[in-house]
């Protein structure tokens, strides 16, 4: 029993010394064969391009617009620069229909600045509004849209309505000093 | 008993057996390195050849040296272009070089190199912002990110160094859509111009010839770039990816040269502990034998 558990112990640790003199070969054969330098890891993440308009929520309801000629309504939106870099921003309508848009102006303001007037039909992805500054990232912009209509619209806009989609499109600042979205 | 006790002395069990050869192998290997260590630093005059490189490679002030620059640029110290300085290592004309840097004699530096050395690589600290991983965010198309690699090789023969980027990580195959450009601005060599994709694991091969000082140095130029026609799908997309330099050839090869004496005191402490080891077992097993 004795002489067994010598044995064992004896055993165990030869294995260990083995072990560790593999170990102990394999490091410096490694250290005398390879010569290698190497700079480990380099990284390397892109950036994000992200806006968001009105934080999702229709810019005109149709709640409290009630226009008349000569008369004008005007809504706040924002424009919040979601991504990682700096943006340009462009903003315009599609799916336009119903009759009133031929006798309504929209207006849109950066503050005291005017950024677009004309017609909704005006307003289109090829002569958008669109920002001279870049939008920072985090950046939360208020845009003003004024809707008038003009005094010279008859009767037969009674009743009428005018539909749309306003789309805002972000494109990165950086490397596009053309400002180019396509 | 009489016949059995001799026998039992002269055998050494498997266990043992496999133990000293090991020890003896590492002992070996461990010298070996020891002695290129003692060699490099004690017998291989050109690493004051070394300290002259780096002390020029830094000075801003030595763009007007550049009169004698090698157009054999193979077998000369290769420059780093941010600032046209021009590095000490080359043939023949590099002594002016030396001499501008108002360190050591110029001479001296041409009489102490003809020592034969293998091949050796290093990352080589040239100047503060050279082999400085990238660590690029917020990456945009048209983006270009340069960065440059300074690799020092001790030689005595013509060799290939050979170099590799790796892809250790990768989301929304970027790898795709970011762009590698790997020059050697000395020759404006371009070695590979294109995808991440297509350059993993793939060898670039840059004849190093043999020259009077036994050592060159190779700064690569690294540009990482993405088209402006990247589309929005490799948005928020992230790429990792290892560079390593090394030398095939088994006849030449020996470890890098870091400059880190740690590494070394450790080889020394694994010779010296093999060979006790190796005496303790020799001595115990001995002992027991003699005990029976």
């Amino acid at each position: 029993m004795n002489n067994s558990g010598v044995t064992k112990k004896r055993a165990y640790g030869h294995i260990a010394v083995i072990i560790i003199l593999v170990l102990m070969l394999a490091a410096t054969t490694y250290a005398l064969i390879l010569s290698l330098v190497s700079a480990d890891g380099n990284i390397f993440e892109t950036g994000q391009v992200e806006i968001e308009l009105n934080g999702g929520q229709t810019v005109f309801d149709g709640s409290d617009v009630n226009i008349a000629p000569g008369l004008s309504t005007e809504k706040s939106f924002t424009l919040e620069n979601k991504g990682t870099a700096d943006i340009y921003y462009r903003i315009y309508m599609e799916n336009i229909s119903g009759a009133l848009q031929e006798v309504l102006t929209f207006e849109i303001y950066d503050q005291d600045k005017l950024l677009f007037s004309g017609k909704s039909k005006d307003l289109t992805k090829d002569s958008p509004c669109t920002s001279d500054t870049p939008l920072a990232p985090g950046e939360i912009k208020t845009l003003k849209a004024v809707v008038k209509m003009s005094e010279d619209a008859d009767n037969t806009y009674q009743n009428g309505d005018i539909t749309f989609d306003i789309t805002a499109d972000a494109v990165q600042a950086k490397n596009n000093s053309n400002k180019v979205f396509d | 008993m009489p016949k059995s006790a001799p026998d039992k002395k002269k055998k050494l069990s498997p266990q043992i057996i496999v133990i000293i050869v090991l020890a003896i192998l590492v002992a070996i290997s461990a010298g070996a390195l020891a002695t290129r260590y003692i060699y490099l630093n004690f017998f291989d005059n050109s690493k004051a050849t070394v300290t002259i490189e780096d002390n020029l490679i830094g000075d801003n002030n030595n763009q007007d040296a550049e009169s004698n620059q090698n157009a054999d640029t193979d077998q000369s110290a290769d420059t780093n272009p941010e600032n046209d300085s021009q590095q000490a290592v080359g043939e023949n004309n590099n002594t002016s070089d030396l001499s501008d840097s108002g360190q050591g004699n110029t001479d001296e530096t041409k009489t102490e190199t003809e020592k034969p050395k293998a091949t050796v690589i290093e990352l080589f600290k040239g100047q503060p912002e050279d082999n400085e991983t990238f660590n690029v965010t917020n990456m945009l198309p048209g983006d270009i990110v340069t960065k440059y690699f300074c690799v020092k090789a001790t030689h005595d023969s013509d060799f290939n160094l050979l170099f590799a980027a790796q892809i250790t990580n990768q989301t929304k195959q970027l790898a795709n859509a970011l762009n590698i450009r790997i020059s050697i601005p000395e020759t404006d060599t371009v070695l590979y111009d294109g995808t991440f994709a297509q350059a993993d694991k793939q060898e670039l091969c840059k004849t190093v010839l043999k020259n009077d000082q036994g050592q060159t140095i190779i700064y690569y130029k690294i540009d990482v770039y993405m088209d402006t026609s990247v589309g929005n799908e490799y948005q928020a997309a992230s790429l990792t990816a290892d560079f390593d330099w090394y030398v095939n050839e088994q006849d030449s090869l020996t470890s890098p040269d870091t400059g880190d004496n740690l590494n070394i005191i450790l080889w020394s402490i694994l010779l010296l502990s093999s060979a006790a080891i190796m005496l303790l077992l020799l001595l115990k097993s001995r002992k027991e034998e003699n005990k029976r």
